[in-house]
């Protein structure tokens, strides 16, 4: 069931005096994470299909390199478009404060700009060099500009997700569509390949769309720097290189060791393991007096 | 109805707002003359002083895509849904459709009525100055509104008297103090009554008889002042746009994952509906109607003070903010409305100053609840101020 788990073996779960998890139901991807001490411990990602069910799979996924129990982790956070069926959880938090804190933890007190560019959304968060988050922007309705209509797109030029963006990269002059609607491009697209362009410019037209449609949303927010960019679209090198170009500003460097698409469960682990240290002080100070 | 409480009472209003056309039927029924007007800036009482019954006509939420072939894909769903449903011929029992130039999305709305639905020999627009704050704007409106008295009483074959659009005036003011009074209770520490029980009686204020709405007002009122009120919520929220007459997204704002309450609205279909009276007694009474609808809260699309900018809105929002005292403002509007989100754009900047955070949502012919309540749970979030410790 797991796409993809890991656990760090280095750590001993055993010796931990916090267990926290995060569980990020995505509207592609769900997502758990597993913090010791507040040190990144076990993670997983799920293609979501039913979110209860999901949540369960992710979890289960990231406990499965571990011999841990679910019931061993002290707090859960579920967050995520899922977050409210995530029937583990301790305390559901949106996806805008757990990813604007996973954001700060990963890059450092420097970042005040994410953009988390999701399956289902994209969402500008502005935010405190403590990961608290002030402010942000969502995108409107339309598809343009977010996981779904790439994964589409991959699709119709019959090309694998992972790779698509690399193509996109490989030229630099290529038509340019209309930003306003994934649907639109997409037809302009279909256009352009009947006609005398490569399938690499056709490509990279697509993102070049794309990318104008997302930098829309990040100017209309304003940019404070540092900027980062999470979600899926993260690894997608098409759209980061032409988003960094359309907005003259470059984002902090994807760290080697993190996943982008795993930043928002790692701000809900890090907020369950906040929430379980000052639940016991709180216990603690109760006993005392 | 005496013996109720006001649950029944405010029971009843909703159930008025969410069955209107029941409603309507049910006057119909007894003989009553029914006006469908697509804007609030109709002068309701001349119509009302004619023996008309005026009977807003809001949309029904269903997806649909009859309209395409009529009005533009761009124009909000709100007008599509409103000319979806004459076409359909939900409002068949109407004696005559109303406008004003105004939203021309609305005005679209309302051609499309027109020409297709059946409304041709019954239908009047009512021709409207496109900036209000001047003199001329009133000398412009008294004319107009003439004009659509005289259409009136050739349509119901009887002059309307003085005395009777001054007991209209009287009527509506009544009803316009009644309902200004049960959005105060809002802006009380502990209210009676919630924000989306409100927005449900004012919305169905506007399409029921006034002196039966009045009655039940009363009766709402005078329960309430005697009940203990509720407990204050953690966080208190202000919705300002333009129409909604979804009341999903009034509970929506109530029912997120923290404690919050609405507790204004300024939008057409709420307080920008009746938040202002026509001066009463005075000898000339279509001039006096003209000095009241000029006095409203401004629609955005008729909302420029010439040779300034400004927006006499927003002196309107900076006083319910003192008043209603809220931690959070919610943009509401429709999916390609030009003024409200323009309002937007100069608007934002009063609530930062004076630190109010604020969210944007659109409202298209069903609200997305999942996204809407992730995005309004982060910004409860954020109003809270929820850190890493």
């Amino acid at each position: 069931m797991s796409k993809h788990a890991s656990a760090n073996k280095e750590l001993d779960w055993k010796k931990a005096k916090v267990i926290a998890a995060g569980v990020d139901v995505g509207a592609v991807t769900s997502k758990a994470l597993i913090l010791l001490d507040g040190q990144p411990y076990a993670s997983s990602q799920v293609a979501t299909r039913m979110p209860k069910e999901s949540a369960f799979d992710a979890i289960n996924g990231a406990l499965s390199k571990t011999g841990l129990k679910l019931e061993d982790i002290h707090y859960i956070v579920a967050t995520g478009c899922g977050r409210a069926q995530v029937l583990f959880a301790h305390k559901a938090i949106s996806e805008i404060v757990c990813g604007a804190a996973g954001a700060v933890h990963i890059w450092g007190p420097s970042v005040h700009t994410v953009l988390d560019a999701g399956g289902e959304s994209c969402k500008v968060i502005h935010c405190t060099g403590k990961g608290k988050a002030t402010s942000f922007l969502w995108n409107d309705k339309c598809a343009a500009g977010i996981g779904r209509s790439m994964e589409v797109f991959a699709g119709l030029v019959k090309k694998d997700l992972t790779e698509i963006g690399s193509i996109a990269l490989q030229c630099d002059q290529f038509p340019k569509l209309s930003d306003f609607c994934a649907v639109y491009a997409q037809s302009e697209i279909l256009d352009l390949i009947r006609t005398n362009v490569t399938e690499e410019q056709a490509i990279a037209a697509y993102h070049h769309a794309m990318a104008r449609r997302i930098g829309t949303l990040v100017a209309r927010s304003g940019i404070k720097k540092e900027f980062v960019i999470i979600g899926g679209l993260a690894k997608n090198p098409g759209i980061t290189n032409q988003l960094e170009g359309i907005l003259r500003v470059s984002r902090l460097a994807p760290k080697a060791e993190w996943d982008p698409v795993l930043t928002t469960a790692l701000g809900a682990a890090l907020y369950a393991d906040s929430f379980y240290r000052r639940q016991q002080s709180g216990a603690t100070a109760a006993g005392r007096k | 109805m005496t013996e109720k409480g006001p649950n029944t009472i405010i029971g009843r209003f909703r159930s008025i707002a969410e069955n209107s056309h029941e409603y309507a039927k049910s006057l119909k029924k007894k003989g009553q003359l029914l006006a469908g007007y697509m804007c609030t800036h109709v002068p309701e009482e001349i119509l009302y002083a004619a023996g008309i019954v005026p009977v807003r006509i809001l949309s029904s939420h269903e997806s649909q895509a009859m309209t395409r072939g009529y009005i533009h894909e761009t124009y909000c769903s709100f007008s599509h849904d409103c000319a979806y449903q004459t076409l359909k011929g939900n409002f068949d029992y109407l004696d005559l459709i109303v406008t004003s130039s105004s939203c021309i999305h609305m005005g679209e709305a309302f051609n499309t009525s027109v020409r297709f639905a059946g409304f041709q020999e019954k239908s009047y627009l009512i021709q409207y100055p496109h900036i209000i704050h001047t003199k001329p704007a009133g000398e412009f409106m008294t004319e107009s509104f003439r004009q659509f008295k005289e259409f009136i009483e050739k349509f119901i074959g009887t002059p309307i008297t003085d005395e009777k659009i001054e007991k209209a005036i009287k009527v509506y003011n009544t009803n316009r103090r009644l309902l200004k009074r049960l959005w105060e209770f809002l802006g009380s520490d502990k209210p009676p009554v919630t924000g989306p029980e409100v927005a449900a009686v004012t919305l169905a204020s506007q399409m029921m008889d006034k002196q039966e709405c009045n009655e039940m007002l009363e009766q709402l009122i005078k329960k309430l002042e005697a009940e203990p009120g509720k407990a204050p919520s953690e966080v208190r929220l202000m919705v300002t746009g333009g129409a909604c007459d979804d009341l999903g997204i009034f509970d929506l704002i109530e029912n997120l994952s923290y404690s919050t309450s609405l507790i204004f609205i300024d939008s057409c279909t709420a307080a920008r509906y009746f938040w202002f009276e026509i001066p009463e007694d005075k000898p000339d009474k279509l001039k006096a109607l003209a000095e009241g609808y000029i006095s409203k809260i401004p629609c955005p699309a008729k909302d420029n003070v010439p040779g300034t900018g400004e927006k006499k809105r927003f002196r309107f929002i900076q006083q319910f903010i003192e008043d209603f005292k809220p931690d959070g403002t919610i943009f509401l509007y429709q999916r390609f409305c030009s003024p409200q989100p323009m309002d937007v754009v100069a608007l934002k900047p009063v609530f930062d100053k004076l630190g109010i955070p604020s969210i944007e949502l659109e409202l298209d012919t069903t609200i997305p609840i999942t996204q809407f309540r992730t995005q309004l749970d982060a910004f409860i979030e954020i109003i809270k101020g929820v850190h890493l410790e």
